[in-house]
């Protein structure tokens, strides 16, 4: 007899279990397979959304004040972008900017698929930053505190072309503001980037041609009359510079962006001003620096004047002087010179001067004035005091200053500046922005080219380097600097007593959890009665 | 799915143990905020609506905020449906009228509100800030607003590895890791130097998502990666109840 338990199955039963497990494994095979399937398409689905995510993104500026915004300048700037651009962000991480720029220079890839970014932090990526400093020549200076670093921020570059940010560049802080309980800062990383790209990504390098052959200022340092400090400032600001020899020339170099006339003792030829007409016709830029060159009781002429009348700018032989105490400096009584002049006319070049009107140190000047107040634009005047001498031989003879009729009644223009209309008649019907293209060259003219001078150009309470370098920047055509607006964000800092800090302490660490504790106290409480 | 999420949602705010972590969570918070005011307030300029400004560094701008994060998450999602596999009473819920979809959506709605509650505190901090200091309330906005799409993302797996798992401990783990994963990947933006694996690793940190979110931007790609990785957790969320039923 068998029992139930020892019983063998019958071979009916083994093969309808073995049917039932084979099709459970059946089903439980086909649902895995399903999962892994579906999952793997759907992956597949996902993981080609987030690659067109990856190449086509939007960023939005939720920040109350549109902090990161960009300008309708800065799009469309970079919407035009047919060069590539390599932007290299080199701060440290930890400093106060950091994110902030880094955020703007998202932005400015979100626009552009032609920007490329790099990070590199120099805290934590040293040997990375030694080599990419060397390559991209960033220079070493003191920070404070004896670190030793470099103060470029971001450095541009599209082909072998290079353009480099400052920190200074980028963020100031109002400190007067601050001390009223109010922070503002002006950032103005949009401007110097935009600028930037501008500059990298034209067809080339902007090229200064210094003309050489009448006495004027040399290049280099060391001599009595050079250009040094103008010279870094401008191969700071990425400027190519050169000499041009106008005698004998029969045209200048067609690479050159700005032709500059610095401080001439001798006239130029008939033939060599005809030459910078041309030039200027042609849309090329002109500044001339002229110094007041005293010869036989007489003020020289620089052969220019004939070519810059019919451009609407009169250089006169005359002599300014500044009869105001105010302006003259403390160890200097001369009225002759030297003296600060610090009224400004409206024009591109003055606007960061004259709100609040800032002073240039000029040495000896003679007048420079607009021949039509609606062709040329006054851009520096000295006061209401002032003169300009006509009859030098007389003020010699009488050995002190006297005015009279004949000379110009304060206040006196020292600097105009001007644009001057392109050769050939105006086409039929042409428009506005057809005409702009066809806008002749930039001139300015000042009747001094001491401000100059490495000396004056380095003091820090006068406005001559940045008024050289607002020049500069107006005559190579990188108006876009200036035009683009700086932001001024407001905010109110962060100011905490230690018994503040103790105060919120008490409330985040203390009262808040407790509050919770309470609530779920409360819950238990009531299900529990 | 709304009866589903709303049972979740009850169970939870009456346990004791609900409000001990919400406790301890608000704790460990709100030191950490102090701690960023006191050293904010020790400074000689912190502008208040800046990225310096505390509220903006609380926010993904120190490695303890993660901390609590990698912590509470597999702690609010480990029992969703991990817990109904223990006890078995997933077999009713599945053979019952209502489809894997609902179950898994109310699973995660109800997780999405557990983690919203986890920041409802916070909201003192910036009317705290506020007193002493301006807020940027654009930027505190779009902050929530990356803080609710990483929750998306993070309760999605959450609820995926409940899904898988057969035990609330094997889904704490399993959650753990992949979310602990997904930021330790992230971090790959500070290691590689290289800009193009530096760009991928960017696209996916968290850490850099939350800091340009602190910051008052918010960027599709942020926004795309977040509900890819919600969209996909849920989907094979759904598939792994499918094949439970499947498997009878």
């Amino acid at each position: 007899m068998t029992s139930d338990k020892t019983r063998t199955p019958e071979p009916k039963e083994t093969a309808e279990k073995t049917a039932r497990d084979d099709v459970a494994s059946k089903r439980r095979f086909e649902g895995r397979t399903n999962v892994v399937v579906a999952s793997l398409l759907v992956f597949a689905i996902v993981l080609m959304g987030n690659y067109l995510s990856f190449r086509h993104y939007q960023r939005w500026d939720w920040t109350s004040e549109g902090v990161f915004t960009l300008s309708d300048r800065t799009r469309a700037v970079l919407h035009e972008l047919d060069h590539d651009v390599d932007a290299w962000l080199v701060l440290s991480s930890a400093e106060p900017n950091y994110q902030d720029l880094r955020e703007l220079l998202q932005r400015y890839r979100a626009e552009s698929q032609r920007i490329t970014l790099h990070f590199v932090d120099p805290d934590r990526e040293p040997g990375e930053y030694r080599v990419l400093a060397e390559r991209l020549r960033l220079g070493q200076v003191d920070l404070g505190g004896g670190t030793l670093g470099s103060d470029v921020a971001v450095v541009l570059e599209s082909g072998e072309r290079q353009w480099k940010i400052g920190r200074d560049d980028l963020v100031s802080v109002d400190l007067d503001a601050m001390e009223q309980g109010q922070a503002r800062v002006d950032v103005r990383s949009e401007q110097a980037l935009t600028g930037g790209l501008l500059e990298v990504t034209a067809g080339r390098p902007t090229k200064v041609c210094i003309t050489q052959g009448h006495g004027e200022w040399t290049l280099g340092r060391g001599a009595e009359r050079d250009l040094g400090a103008l010279q870094d400032q401008m191969r700071r600001d990425n400027l190519d510079i050169q000499t041009f020899e106008t005698r004998g020339a029969e045209r200048v170099p067609e690479d050159c962006d700005a032709v500059f006339v610095v401080g001439p003792t001798t006239a130029f030829s008939s033939a060599e001003a005809e030459l910078l007409r041309s030039y200027v016709q042609g849309g090329g830029n002109l500044f001339v620096a002229a110094d007041p060159e005293l010869r036989d009781e007489q003020i020289t002429a620089t052969g220019l004047e004939e070519v810059l009348r019919d451009f609407g700018i009169r250089i006169d032989r005359s002599l300014v002087l500044e009869l105001d105490p105010r302006f003259l400096p403390q160890s200097a009584t001369s009225p002759i010179g030297p003296y600060l002049v610090a009224s400004w006319g409206d024009h591109p070049i003055t606007r960061p001067f004259r709100d609040p009107p800032a002073g240039v140190l000029f040495q000896i000047a003679r007048s420079v004035r607009p021949v039509d107040p609606d062709r040329a634009t006054t851009l520096l005047s000295t006061s209401e005091s002032s003169f300009a001498e006509t009859e030098l031989a007389q003020m010699i003879q009488r050995g002190e200053p006297s005015r009279d009729d004949a000379d110009l009644a304060g206040p006196v223009s020292i600097a105009v500046a001007t644009r001057v209309e392109r050769l050939g008649e105006a086409p039929e019907g042409e428009t506005e922005d057809a005409a702009e293209e066809r806008e002749g060259g930039r001139v300015v003219v000042v009747g001094d080219a001491d401000f100059l001078d490495s000396q004056y150009l380095g003091l820090q309470e006068v406005m001559n380097y940045e008024l050289a370098s607002a020049i500069v920047g107006w005559l190579t055509e990188r108006e876009a600097l200036i035009e683009l607006p700086g932001r001024s964000v407001e905010a109110r800092p962060v100011r905490m007593t230690q018994e503040d800090v103790d105060g919120l302490g008490f409330r985040v660490v203390v009262l808040l959890p407790a509050a919770i504790f309470f609530l779920g106290f409360a819950v238990w409480w009531n299900r529990r009665s | 799915m709304w009866t589903i999420a709303k049972r979740e949602i009850v169970s939870f705010f009456v346990s004791p143990l609900a409000y001990v972590v919400l406790t301890a969570w608000a704790v460990l918070m709100g030191f950490q905020f102090y701690l960023l005011a006191a050293f904010a307030a020790s400074q000689p300029f912190t502008a208040g609506a800046t990225s310096e400004s505390p509220l903006a560094q609380f926010f993904g701008g120190t490695t303890l905020f993660y901390l609590c994060v990698l912590v509470i998450v597999p702690l609010l999602t480990m029992r969703l449906i991990a817990e109904e596999s223990r006890t078995g009473t997933i077999e009713p819920l599945l053979t019952a009228p209502v489809s894997e979809i609902a179950i898994v959506l109310g699973k995660f709605l109800a997780a999405m509100t557990f983690w919203c509650a986890l920041f409802v505190p916070t909201l003192m901090y910036g009317w705290l800030t506020s007193r002493f200091g301006d807020v940027d309330l654009g930027a505190l906005g779009a902050t929530y607003f990356g803080l609710f799409t990483l929750g998306l993302s993070w309760m999605a797996l959450g609820v995926l590895m409940s899904a898988i798992a057969r035990n609330q401990i094997v889904a704490a783990m399993l959650t753990f890791l992949a979310v602990a994963g997904h930021f330790m990947i992230g971090l790959g933006q500070f290691v590689f130097p290289d800009d193009g694996a530096r760009e991928i690793f960017e696209y996916v940190s968290v850490w850099g998502h939350l800091s340009t979110y602190a910051t008052g931007v918010v960027d599709t790609r942020y926004l795309v990666w977040d509900l890819s990785i919600t969209a996909l957790a849920l989907f094979v969320a759904v598939r792994v109840l499918e094949a439970r039923r499947y498997e009878g």
